[in-house]
């Protein structure tokens, strides 16, 4: 942030002198070049041009204008004006689009045995598929070409904090600003419509999803704390060494520390994946889902979601390529999974064993 | 199933490491800062009880705008909520309703939405299982599945020394005395494996928590097992036990001296230990600092209206779905 405004006030004041200049009427074909070539070394890509309104503006008219700013994206050509795009059924190893959700907080529930245990709630607010890009053209993991991508947006962005470069996309599916996109890895046939909305009912309880959330930053850390190393003694002639690292690798072959060495440095505020946890509870209204155990990241903080491998889709196929709310019959406010005791069920009481006849 | 503990507490640092109970959970819509405040009242609080009084007002009064006492700017609540107010004030002014405390949510910072389904979750269970009114001091007995008890439940008596946390986590510790060994057990409120909560005995006491009688002689803590119910008259206050407990001598689990607790006798404390407890304790113009109390008090006057009309609106629903019933 530094730099570019470094960048912006050396750009503006060069660029002021060249404009003296031309309008002096003095070297004006030196002067137009000058500024081209101005734009082009001064990493003017890099600068941040945030939209903004006027403050001399009345209370009534700038909140008009910052209420049009939410709205003027959605005003265009949507994507889904156009026909729907075929929707394909699953088949074995297909790959859905995950979600962006929202870390809410933890909720304490009981199965049907009386254990109690505890889960996190995630919260889809207003995720929208941004881009669909085909296997051709994704990046992907593997590159191998096979993959298409989708890019979701999450939770609506103030117009005024956003940079405007970046606006581009949403304008082109038609959708507010996003506060976060990500990209997911799918196969062909879990194409999506740009500015199709996705909601919580496209997990189910009893699924199994990966979530992904910032892992609380730690700084700058030794050795010992960040790789898990021994150190050395504490007493018995240890002379200033107790939480170093110690050897850093063999002699004169390789003669050199080797790529990657585990070394003291930054720790925590990494995105980190936490696999197969469970669904057991989806709020259709709120766009809740409960996820059985902890999930990194702060309450309020986002979370990727998606399906885990070892779900058993060829049994019970998933909303494929997502659950569309205008389809089939409205879903219950509250789906439950099936060993979760639910409050307006009864107490939970164990059966006398029948004794065995001898 | 519920963690047992014999008798074995680990030490808390300070003193004010328990403030908490001096918030919201001990009983129910009352708090207890009030009481501290003696510059508009001339009756001192709680603990004096003058032959003439018949009822003993012992429940502090709410720090309300017309509160002579402390004077704080007017906040800006709607004409309905003012009015609800008003009209709370005459229900309040013959016995003060009952609400329990798990429903109000802790300080920092919560999602709305999660606090109010778990609300909603809490009513849900109270509409299959009773969960009557009782505090920290209340006999209660507890009806609980066990699948290693004869009959599939256990019951304990005991009397009631602890209610914690929010929502659906809420619990409380029971505390007996059975063949001479203490006993204390941390029941789950909303767990659905309490089938039965039974008040024997409905009654507040002086302090907002009574860990104390681990170390007090065990006469007050022992229950009779077989003990009969004692009816609380509907409509009347609930009664105020000030009882002044005898401890054992030291050492003790924590010093109780410097938490300034009113139902424990310490004055076979030594002067020296005596002089080093003003060092724990906040200076009384501390306690009315609203700097300091803000943070605690993060609930704003309009989300606690909303909670306790959630909560009226459930009391309203149980008695409707009774009278079907009967």
């Amino acid at each position: 942030m530094a730099t570019s405004w470094c960048l912006t006030s050396m750009r503006n004041s060069l660029l002021k002198v060249v404009k003296f200049s031309v309008i002096q009427g003095r070297n004006t074909q030196i002067g137009e070049n000058f500024v081209q070539r101005l734009k082009a070394c001064t990493c003017s890509h890099l600068i941040q041009h945030r939209s903004y309104y006027d403050n001399t503006l009345t209370s009534e008219n700038q909140k008009f204008v910052y209420q049009w700013n939410l709205l003027k994206h959605q005003f265009g050509p949507s994507p889904l004006k156009d026909s729907p795009w075929p929707r394909q059924d699953w088949k074995p190893g297909s790959k859905r689009t995950g979600l962006i959700a929202v870390k809410l907080g933890m909720y304490p529930m009981w199965t049907k045995s009386g254990k109690k245990f505890v889960t996190t709630a995630l919260q889809i607010q207003d995720c929208n598929v941004i881009r669909y890009v085909p296997p051709d053209i994704a990046p992907g993991d593997d590159q191998t070409g096979k993959n298409a991508a989708i890019e979701v947006g999450a939770k609506n962005a103030s117009p005024l904090y956003m940079d405007k470069g970046l606006t581009h996309k949403f304008h082109d599916a038609c959708v507010p600003l996003k506060q976060r996109t990500v990209l997911f890895y799918v196969t062909e046939n879990s194409a999506i419509q740009p500015g199709t909305p996705l909601y919580a009912t496209h997990f189910r309880p009893g699924m199994y999803v990966d979530c992904c959330g910032k892992t609380i930053g730690k700084g700058f850390q030794g050795v010992m704390k960040r790789w898990g190393m021994k150190g050395q003694p504490a007493s018995h002639g240890q002379t200033k060494t107790h939480r170093r690292m110690g050897a850093t690798g063999g002699g004169g072959s390789p003669g050199r520390i080797w790529k990657g060495k585990k070394m003291p440095g930054p720790m925590g505020n990494k995105w980190r994946w936490t696999r197969c946890l469970k669904i057991w509870r989806i709020n259709t209204r709120h766009n809740i889902i409960f996820v059985e155990g902890n999930v990194s990241g702060s309450k309020g903080g986002f979370v990727k979601i998606k399906d885990s491998l070892n779900n058993r889709f060829e049994n019970d196929p998933p909303p494929f390529p997502t659950h569309y709310p205008e389809d089939g019959d409205a879903l219950a406010e509250e789906l439950y999974d099936e060993d979760l005791h639910e409050m307006l069920q009864e107490s939970v009481a164990f059966e006398e064993e029948e004794e065995e006849e001898r | 199933m519920p963690r047992i503990a014999f008798n074995f507490v680990r030490s808390v640092g300070k003193a004010h490491s328990l403030h908490k109970y001096n918030c919201r959970l001990c009983c129910g819509n009352v708090r207890h800062f009030a009481s501290q405040d003696s510059s508009g009242k001339d009756e001192p609080p709680t603990n004096s009880k003058s032959p003439s009084d018949n009822e003993v007002d012992a429940i502090p009064e709410r720090l309300s705008p017309d509160n002579k006492a402390a004077t704080l700017p007017a906040p800006k609540i709607s004409l309905d909520l003012l009015r609800r107010r008003q009209a709370q004030k005459k229900d309040q002014e013959q016995v003060e309703k009952f609400i329990t405390p798990e429903i109000y949510p802790p300080m920092g910072r919560r999602s709305k939405i999660l606090d109010y389904l778990e609300r909603q979750d809490c009513f849900k269970r109270r509409m299959v299982m009773d969960i009557p009114e009782f505090y920290v001091g209340s006999i209660l007995a507890v009806t609980m599945a066990d699948p290693h008890a004869n009959g599939k439940t256990s019951r304990l008596v005991g009397i009631c020394i602890e209610r914690k946390n929010y929502g659906l986590g809420a619990s409380f510790k029971l505390r007996n005395v059975i063949d001479g060994q203490g006993l204390e057990v941390l029941y789950e409120l909303y767990s659905p494996l309490l089938h039965k909560l039974e008040v024997l005995k409905l009654e507040k006491r002086t302090d907002a928590h009574l860990l104390y009688l681990r170390d007090a002689l065990p006469e007050y803590s022992t229950i009779d097992p077989d003990m009969i119910a004692i009816k609380h008259p509907p409509g009347r206050p609930v009664p105020v036990n000030d009882i002044v407990v005898k401890m054992k001598p030291r050492p003790w689990h924590r010093r109780w001296e410097r938490y300034e607790l009113k139902g424990l006798d310490v004055s076979g404390v030594s002067q020296s230990r005596m002089a080093t407890v003003q060092d724990h304790i906040l200076p009384e113009y501390k306690k009315m600092d609203l700097l300091m109390m803000y943070p605690r008090y993060d609930i704003t006057e309009k989300d606690r209206m909303r909670i306790e009309r959630e909560w009226e609106v459930h009391q309203n629903e149980l008695e409707r779905t009774a009278k079907k019933g009967s």
